[in-house]
């Protein structure tokens, strides 16, 4: 049954070991860009005398610029990941031996998302562990983080496969998935408190699912156990359930109609 | 077994040589083709460059649509038939970053193929590649990309084998060895050559295939034909 799904990731592992230092060794270089950017930004208000900024203190500001790097990390992985793939694919032309083989494009979906497990996990650790050191957690919210972080992630991969598609049929057209995915980081709150936004934008906000997945996790870590963590989970529960179908449709529908252009 | 409908396929192609505002025009690569291919034929389609061979094989493998018409294989879809088709295009969709061995077996794995180390090494010894099947495809020469390519069009045992152009750079040698190779394997194909007496080794049915339209010519008439045409 999984025969097909386990032949992708196989592959793709295969690929991406190819040239396994710089794979390995890039896979935190995103978290630490931003990651650092804004803990410096707030390590310097804090300096100056801020005490509490939106909510956040000196002790907690650490965790939360974190857990909002550990999502900002399998976002981009998830959404970046078929456009990268399909690119150089296109061009060997081994993404047309795969359009003509008899296989379900879920197992692509999750075949090319799955063989990122390695990155994912190398980006996980290094920043429960980081997070850990600074203000320690159970080790079941730890579980229950992954989990989150794992659906959020599956449901990135339905709109990272929509750009893939884009890849593959248009390549003009990229551009607009670069705006899709700023603008979506920008309202998901992944580094500054949702409070910062005027009330017309948190409404917004409140509609974004991967808001919902750092807000969970951080909500998790901290152990403040309420009934708004399974509002939380639902969101992000649904969106790894229909961003993954909505993804595949757009998917199939366009490789139908457009087939592969510009190779 | 297939079965082409008056099937026309045309294509959008750029008339100036401008960043924007461009004029556009449409050509037909195809134009309004029928053929049928029994079982066992071996169809060897010749044509210059751009003739639309190419397109012919991808709307045969159903990577392409056509425009208008139908393809028919074994009385139903492409879609429906994709365990029968092997495509090969030249000696490319192949994982130049993997090795031979692996680029196979990911394929044979895609088909669903029983057995697949068993089948992998029947071709292996069949393509003469076995000493080179752990080595990554990038230090491949042409010749032997081109035996792997096939290899893997045909790794699920197709009904139906599409090749394109599949001696393409080769040395006579190599050329001769892929021919015989194709021969043996005795499957319905469609092939698309440059090569008047490849043509002529290998096919049952020749014909010529020019601006979209298809002319065809029995393999013993094929020296006059091109005396009077070329």
């Amino acid at each position: 049954m999984f025969e097909k799904l386990i032949a992708i990731i196989e592959k793709e592992i295969k690929l991406n070991f190819r040239y396994k230092i710089n794979y390995l060794g890039g896979s935190i270089t995103n978290t630490l860009r931003l990651t650092i950017l804004f803990l410096l930004v707030y390590f310097g208000l804090f300096s100056l005398g801020f005490e509490g900024i939106e909510g956040l203190n000196p002790k907690t500001f650490i965790p939360f610029i974190l857990l909002g790097g550990l999502i900002s990390s399998f976002f981009i992985l998830g959404f970046e990941v078929f456009y990268l793939k399909f690119l150089s694919e296109k061009y060997w032309q081994t993404f047309q031996a795969i359009l003509i083989a008899p296989i379900n494009k879920f197992n692509l979906l999750f075949g090319i998302g799955l063989a990122e497990s390695i990155r994912l996990m190398i980006i996980f650790l290094s920043i429960t562990i980081i997070t850990y050191i600074v203000i320690p957690t159970k080790v079941i919210y730890i579980f229950a983080i992954l989990l989150v972080t794992l659906l959020t992630y599956f449901g990135i991969l339905g709109a990272g496969l929509t750009k893939g598609m884009i890849t593959l049929s248009n390549e003009n057209y990229i551009f607009i998935f670069e705006l899709i995915s700023a603008t979506w980081i920008f309202l998901s709150c992944l580094y500054y408190p949702i409070t910062i936004f005027p009330k017309a934008i948190q409404k917004i906000v409140l509609l974004n699912p991967v808001y919902h997945s750092v807000t969970l996790i951080r909500e998790l870590w901290s152990g403040s156990i309420n009934n708004s963590l399974w509002t939380h989970f639902f969101w992000v529960l649904g969106f790894a359930v229909i961003s993954p179908l909505i993804g595949v449709f757009l998917f199939n529908k366009a490789t139908k109609t457009y087939g592969i252009k510009g190779y | 077994m297939i079965e082409l409908k008056e099937v026309t396929k045309t294509f959008k192609i750029k008339l100036t040589n401008k960043i924007w505002f461009n004029k556009y025009s449409t050509i037909k690569a195809i134009d309004n083709l029928s053929l049928n291919l029994k079982k066992g034929q071996i169809f060897s389609l010749l044509g210059p460059n751009g003739a639309g061979k190419t397109t012919l094989l991808k709307l045969v493998s159903g990577l392409l649509k056509p425009t208008s018409g139908s393809i028919i294989i074994n009385n139903s879809t492409i879609e429906e038939n994709k365990q029968n088709i092997g495509l090969m295009l030249g000696n490319s969709m192949l994982y130049h970053r993997l090795t031979g061995h692996n680029n196979l077996k990911f394929f044979a794995k895609l088909y669903q193929v029983k057995n697949y180390q068993e089948r992998i090494k029947e071709l292996a010894n069949f393509f003469n590649l076995t000493k080179w099947l752990n080595n990554y495809v990038e230090t491949y020469s042409n010749g032997m990309m081109s035996k792997l390519a096939l290899a893997r069009a045909i790794i699920h045992d197709p009904e139906i084998l599409l090749l394109d152009e599949p001696t393409l750079g080769l040395d006579p040698i190599a050329s001769n060895y892929v021919r015989n190779k194709i021969k043996e394997l005795n499957k319905t194909t469609i092939l698309t050559t440059h090569y008047l007496e490849e043509a002529k080794k290998l096919a049952t049915r020749i014909a010529i295939l020019d601006n979209g339209r298809i002319i065809e010519v029995k393999p013993q008439d094929m020296n006059k034909y091109f005396t009077k045409n070329v």
